[in-house]
């Protein structure tokens, strides 16, 4: 029989249905009930705290409550609109450069012997799971204008040495690549593991009929790779608004505001310069940013749960 | 032709290099940074040089391995609470239809995408009312919000994909629900599971900003202090670099363990590839 309740087929009488359904709320309720607590406090609060002046530090008994002072003075800074359009292009161009080269990468990989591919997925996850925070580092040392190891290649077979994390365009470029870098794995991986879910057949067939390599690609590979590489590109989109720690450790939004997107505004108005309000101006608008984008991912679990 | 194809061949090897070089230089170049001689760190035409352990000494120095034992507390009671509350929240959202069901996967998904420096300005506020700011306690509590979500998504695909049969089999044997889900359907999770503890203790070791803006210097975690070699003296590349590359081998050793799920861990399985 099928029980209305629970999924799928069940052999379980319908008398325990209650004893099932108390089990499943028992459950799920501490889990809901630590994350709902902690957000709803954490999101109203701040929405609060866009409408207070704290004066000395976060000194939680003196605050003021300014009205929409925060709001305006936030919108009427020149860098906000340029936190704001960073914070809407970073994401993509790091998506769209992170799909190219992960996508070369997996056609690279795709075809090697099974003996060296396992050594290529590990390169490739490597920069996936080291921390933000280190690749910051780590890059931060390859850019350095005085002995960075890329400076010292340039200014060897070119003779130029560029002032990477010192001056505006080549700052952005620097923290853009950093995330590309990392983010490349990502979907080299997926691209990978899609590929090699494809039918051999296919290409077989396709390089009977005449088709080079790159007509194979392009109307073989593309279209059937097209959903997954699609859904890959919103999780990544998401993941790529969150982008802190590695622009924290490598320019802190400088040069002037060149690479300060709204987490790194955030963090200079709200903490550096100690505007509590002012800054979560900042987040808020971040984070409502981050909700709307999200609606990709739900909506793709939803399919997954219905 | 022959030599077409012997081009095309050497261009392939091009290529492979070009993707380890790619993917690896920058924490071979780290690691190799780490290990030079201090009148070295500053030179980058030197490739060849007897390894010193002058970094390491001067991070040890500073007190980097408590700081990672801190970050090891931290990381290790976020990984066991949020795993145990986590796993029977996916357990139950992944097997039973309850009110809400929808509801609570949506709020978790939404939590999951919520920027962390959003939650720094509250979470200093709370820290400070609740006299938690700079101790571990407010650290855990942060990290249990993400550690949390994703062990719930994460482990809600892995008990999908086990057949409800087998507790049935169990059920009818006289076990009840939850000895059910302990005896048969965890053990049979453990791989997951294990991913998604080394996940969560990953994320927990290596989370940088609330270690960051929620501690002053009783409780600072080991990424904290990375930025406190770049001082207003200059970055001191040595220490630096040395205190980096202690910091990422774990999480390196880690991954190579479960590399298998690392695409639901990214994905936390909204990516159905098959492999």
């Amino acid at each position: 029989m099928t029980c209305p309740v629970l999924c799928g087929k069940h052999s379980v009488g319908i008398a325990n249905v209650k004893k099932e359904i108390r089990f499943a709320i028992w459950a799920v309720t501490p889990a809901t009930v630590a994350v709902v607590l902690l957000s709803i406090a954490c999101f109203s609060l701040l929405f609060y705290l866009c409408f207070l002046s704290l004066p000395s530090g976060v000194s939680w008994s003196e605050r003021q409550f300014v009205g929409f002072q925060n709001f305006t003075r936030v919108f009427s800074r020149p860098e906000t609109l340029q936190s704001l359009f960073l914070s809407f292009a970073y994401p993509i161009i790091v998506t769209v450069g992170a799909l190219l080269v992960g996508f070369c990468v997996a056609l690279i990989v795709v075809n090697r012997s099974p003996r060296l591919k396992p050594i290529f997925v590990a390169a490739i996850i490597v920069p996936q799971v080291i921390p933000m925070l280190a690749a910051g580092v780590m890059w931060k040392l390859i850019f350095n204008t005085e002995f960075g190891v890329l400076n010292y290649f340039l200014a060897n077979l070119f003779q130029v040495r560029i002032n990477w994390l010192g001056a505006a365009s080549p700052a952005l470029f620097a923290v853009i690549l950093v995330d590309i870098w990392r983010s490349s794995g990502f979907m080299g991986l997926v691209c990978l593991a899609a590929m090699e879910a494809l039918p051999k057949e296919l290409f077989e067939a396709a390089s009977i009929d005449g088709a080079n390599f790159l007509q194979q690609i392009r109307h073989i590979m593309l279209p059937l790779l097209f959903p997954v590489i699609l859904m890959a590109c919103i999780l990544q989109l998401v993941a790529s608004l969150h982008a802190f720690d590695h622009i924290f450790i490598m320019t802190t939004g400088g040069p002037g505001s060149a690479t300060s997107l709204l987490s790194l505004a955030a963090y200079r108005i709200g903490i550096a310069r100690g505007m509590l309000g002012e800054g979560s101006v900042y987040a808020l608008i971040l984070s409502i940013l981050a909700l709307i984008v999200s609606y990709g991912p739900i909506r793709l679990l939803r399919r997954q749960f219905k | 032709m022959k030599i077409q194809k012997l081009f095309s061949s050497m261009a392939l090897v091009f290529l492979c290099i070009g993707v380890f070089v790619w993917y690896l230089f920058p924490v071979y170049y780290t690691v190799a940074t780490s290990l030079k001689p201090r009148v070295y760190v500053y030179d980058p035409s030197k490739w060849i040089f007897t390894p010193s352990l002058d970094g390491y000494k001067a991070a040890l120095s500073t007190g980097v391995l408590s700081r990672m034992g801190i970050s090891m507390v931290v990381a290790g009671v976020t990984t066991v609470s949020s795993l145990f509350i986590g796993s029977l929240a996916a357990y139950a959202i992944a097997r039973f239809r309850f009110p809400f069901r929808m509801t609570v996967l949506t709020l978790f998904i939404m939590v999951r995408y919520i920027p962390p420096i959003s939650l720094i300005f509250p979470l200093l506020i709370i820290s400070k009312i609740l006299h938690l700011f700079d101790t571990v306690w407010i650290l855990i509590m942060a990290y249990h919000l993400l550690a949390i979500t994703f062990t719930v998504l994460m482990m809600s695909g892995f008990f999908k994909s086990i057949p409800e049969s087998l507790e049935e089999a169990a059920m009818l044997d006289g076990c009840s629900r939850l000895g059910a889900f302990l005896h048969i359907t965890l053990p049979v999770a453990a791989g997951g599971l294990f991913a998604t503890t080394v996940f969560v203790f990953i994320y927990a070791w290596s989370e940088f900003t609330y270690a960051m803006f929620l501690t002053a210097f009783q409780a600072r975690t080991w990424p904290t202090t990375l930025s406190r070699f770049m001082g207003i003296r200059g970055v001191e590349w040595g220490p630096l670099t040395a205190t980096t590359t202690m910091g990422i081998l774990p999480v390196l050793l880690l991954t190579l363990v479960v590399r298998r799920y690392i695409i639901q861990g990214l994905t936390f399985g909204l990516l159905e590839v098959e492999k």
